[in-house]
């Protein structure tokens, strides 16, 4: 289920919180430039969460939760980018 | 008293946080040279309306003219041309006649502020305010100054800026 509205405003309070606490530059990104960014972040994610349990092994895909799943792509995305 | 001269100037540790949706403190790092400089400076959200009061004193010489306030500021994150919408209002502590219970700011002026064009660097905004508008404040009056940030403000031009606006100083001067 995709997040709720109330949630997607908390990734994108949250994620400016985070960046002003690092300083980060996110130059002329404006604030509906990057709540759009959340929502079709998680509109993706939605779409293609199907996809994404697909590609993992028979083991994994059975015996994971959700969350661990999750947690597993988060690292992999981590490692990537970050 | 002539137009431009101080009336107050503050620091930001002269903050007093309302009882909720306060600006939180943090502290800016000027590296060169050693030791570092660490400045105090206030972060306003971009998500939820935040304020800051800082007790002022009008000095004995101010003529009772306009007052202009000025907000210098630094951006976390967003740059030009996203804006920031800031306020203030002026709540005189009138001796004699000033009761806690009913005591309120006056109505609060705001103005919208581009961000500075390089991240991190610094800017200035400008309020001006007639006499009335600071509550009659008198010469050698107690009062408070409040300072907010309304990230909520649809414009235009709406407050569209990332991350924190970051509060260094405020002057006031003669208008």
């Amino acid at each position: 289920m995709a997040l709720t509205n109330e949630q997607r405003k908390d990734v994108w309070a949250g994620f400016m919180k985070a960046a002003s606490q690092d300083r980060d530059n996110l130059g002329a990104v404006s604030k509906g430039d990057l709540r759009d960014a959340v929502d079709n972040l998680d509109d993706w994610l939605e779409a293609n969460q199907a996809e994404i349990n697909q590609v993992l092994p028979p083991s994994v895909r059975q015996s994971f939760s959700a969350g661990l799943k999750a947690r597993l792509l988060m690292f992999v995305v981590e490692k990537r980018y970050l | 008293m002539a137009s431009g001269d101080p009336l107050f100037n503050i620091n930001m540790d002269q903050g007093l946080p309302p009882a909720s949706l306060y600006a939180t403190p943090d502290s800016r790092n000027a590296p060169s040279p050693a030791p570092d400089m660490e400045v105090l400076i206030l972060d306003f959200d971009a998500s939820q309306k935040e304020y800051m009061d800082f007790p002022i004193v009008l000095p004995p010489f101010y003529s009772g003219g306009g007052i202009t306030v000025t907000l210098g500021f630094s951006m976390s994150t967003a740059t030009a041309p996203l804006q920031v919408r800031l306020g203030a209002a002026f709540a005189a502590w009138a001796p004699g006649t000033q009761v806690w219970t009913t005591w309120d700011f006056a109505t609060a002026r705001e103005v919208s502020a581009e961000c500075p064009s390089i991240v991190h660097s610094a800017g200035e905004a400008e309020i001006d305010f007639s006499a009335v508008q600071a509550d009659g404040m008198a010469a050698g009056e107690w009062g408070v100054l409040r300072v907010y940030r309304d990230p909520t403000f649809v414009g235009p031009p709406a407050d569209d800026a990332t991350g924190d606006w970051e509060l260094i100083y405020i002057k006031g001067t003669e208008a």
